[in-house]
């Protein structure tokens, strides 16, 4: 059966629909997806980040500390 | 990129849509700088007061803090789980206003630049608003927990989402004006060129200039020669955007090389979903084979680091190593090459223009520095000049920092949005069988794996050289460090 192209953009947008609002949350509650997440929220980190400077500092503060206290270890 | 072909050539006096994007991100860079400047009258002192005497520029003082009335304007949708409706629900309020402030005020930025350059306002004002509803489906597609956290990014969504209308209804004729892939791509880069400073290139020492910025070129030109020579690649853009997109930073080089070496919309789309499917392989199992392999934290983060397209997905999978040491390693090599891409796509731009745009033209003749200068993407100067300046006012002292921070603050959330309607607007003039022809023969997908393979073994040596034979104090203290931030 040809679905017409309306009908088509209604039933792929209808199986996306039930991806993300009925598959997917129940996903994120498996123990191991949970706990990444909580993991990640916790340390703030964005793990859809493209560029360095969508991430905390808190990230590159410790090594730059150590580079700053401990010049002659990396140079 | 190549867009489809206007119908008419533009008049010679006609502003081309490379200097429009360099005008517009400038400007915005400028007036966010201005704003800031305008809300925060210590500023000024600061500035003097660094000017003096010399502080250390990457401490900044705690007595001044800026005010940012900027950055409630500009937001993206937030993490949701259950409910759509959660992602408007930010941690400080509502993203709401932020949401719809970023796209009022790139409504207005992306009109006035077609009215600047003679496009019609009307229907791009007409359809702009349409574009921008789309990208924020993609956008909530990405923010789900679940895809979000395993780093399945926005660029893949806004790419379904366009794609799932051209390929079932078809793009309608009237929303053509808003498509506008370049121009969305080339302002975005520009304001991504404040975002690259320049000293963050030096933030892990030597270990991280050989790990991140001498690898990165060989595996580079190794994998783009390879494709040429071995696997005969047809199409030298696509070889060039997936080499950088595999050795670089995934998306943000791939979106910058791609604009520098022209392109076409379906090799850059092809490019991306490769790197995402490789980069979610990879940031689950590259932390398990460390850990079975027993190799060092520091050479196990440096190695996710280097090799790991995705900048979020490196920290991701230094997140799942015992130590933390591991995530700032990772993310700190990460930050490092993610600085090269203003260098990559300066380097791409040349070397099209004066290499391969010549060949395929004219073999014989060698373009004089007129026709390179024509040639040339100028998009990447506005980038360039972006970073310079951004460079400069960050290493002028700790008032600076601080005002480069609150001015990426506020226009990196405009820039993640200019990449997302470009995404939308890639997948809206794309069609399935075209994205197919591009990966046909399979030739792409052994690029990326020869290269990616390449790419794992020497940043693992590199790593074990850095860390293990020519530094290993560096390994100490940053694993020291961890220790005391434990306790």
């Amino acid at each position: 059966m040809i679905l017409s192209r309306p009908l088509r953009l209604a039933a792929v947008s209808a199986v996306i629909a039930i991806i993300w609002l009925g598959v997917l949350p129940q996903v994120a509650d498996w123990p191991a997806v949970r706990d990444r997440i909580e993991r990640h929220q916790q340390l703030g980190l964005d793990p859809q980040a493209i560029f360095y400077s969508e991430q905390p500092d808190t990230f590159y503060a410790p090594i730059r500390e150590a580079v700053a206290e401990h010049p002659e270890a990396f140079w | 990129m190549s867009d489809t072909p206007q119908p008419t050539p533009p008049p010679q006096y006609r502003l081309s849509e490379d200097w429009l994007a360099v005008f517009l991100g400038l400007f915005v860079l400028c007036a966010t700088a201005w704003g800031i400047w305008v809300t925060n009258p210590d500023l000024k002192q600061a500035f003097f007061a660094d000017a003096v005497e010399t502080s250390d520029n990457e401490m900044p003082p705690a007595e001044l803090k800026l005010k940012n009335p900027l950055k409630l304007w500009v937001d993206k949708p937030q993490t949701w789980k259950s409910s759509p409706l959660d992602a408007f629900q930010g941690k400080k309020g509502s993203a709401l206003p932020g949401i719809l402030g970023a796209g009022l005020f790139l409504w207005v930025l992306f009109t006035a630049g077609c009215g600047i350059r003679g496009d019609s306002v009307l229907w791009f004002g007409l359809t702009f608003p349409v574009i921008y509803a789309l990208s924020l489906v993609a956008y909530l597609l990405s923010t789900q927990s679940a895809i979000k956290h395993y780093n399945l990014e926005y660029a893949l969504w806004a790419l379904l989402v366009g794609l799932l209308i051209s390929n079932t209804i078809g793009t309608p004729k009237w929303l053509k004006p808003g498509v506008r892939t370049e121009y969305y791509i080339k302002t975005g880069l520009v304001l991504l060129g404040a975002e690259v400073l320049f000293s963050k290139l030096l933030a892990l020492g030597v270990p991280g200039i050989c790990v991140a910025w001498i690898v990165t070129p060989i595996v580079l030109i190794s994998t783009y020669l390879f494709g040429q020579y071995v696997l005969k690649i047809e199409s030298k853009s696509l070889n060039m955007v997936i080499s950088a997109d595999m050795s670089v930073c995934g998306v943000s080089a791939a979106i910058a090389t791609a604009a520098a070496c022209k392109a076409k919309k379906e090799e850059l789309s092809a490019a991306i979903s490769m790197s995402l499917m490789f980069t979610v392989i990879m940031m689950v199992v590259m932390p398990q084979i460390i850990t079975l392999l027993g190799i060092s934290d520091a050479v196990g983060g440096a190695w996710m680091g280097g090799t790991i397209d995705a900048t979020g997905a490196v920290a991701a999978a230094g997140e799942m190593l015992d130590n933390k040491a591991a995530m700032e390693v990772a993310a700190t090599i990460k930050m490092i090459q993610n600085i090269l891409i203003g260098v990559v796509s300066l380097c791409v731009a040349m070397y099209w223009v004066a290499y391969v745009e010549k060949s395929d033209v004219d073999t014989a003749t060698t373009p004089g520095v007129g026709e390179i200068w024509k040639r040339f993407p100028k998009f990447v100067l506005g980038f360039l000049l972006a970073s310079i300046l951004a460079s400069i006012f960050y290493n002028s002292g700790s008032a600076g920092v601080q005002l480069v921070g609150e001015v990426t603050s506020v226009t990196k959330g405009l820039r993640s949005w200019c990449f997302c309607l470009a995404f939308v607007a890639i997948g809206l003039d794309t069609n399935f069988a075209e994205l197919f022809k591009t990966l046909k023969g399979g030739k792409p997908l052994i690029l990326y794996i020869c290269g990616q393979s390449l790419n794992l073994v020497l940043t693992l040596a590199m790593a074990y050289l850095m860390f293990d034979f020519t530094f290993p104090q560096a390994r100490v203290e940053i694993m020291s460090r961890e220790v005391i931030n434990s306790q």
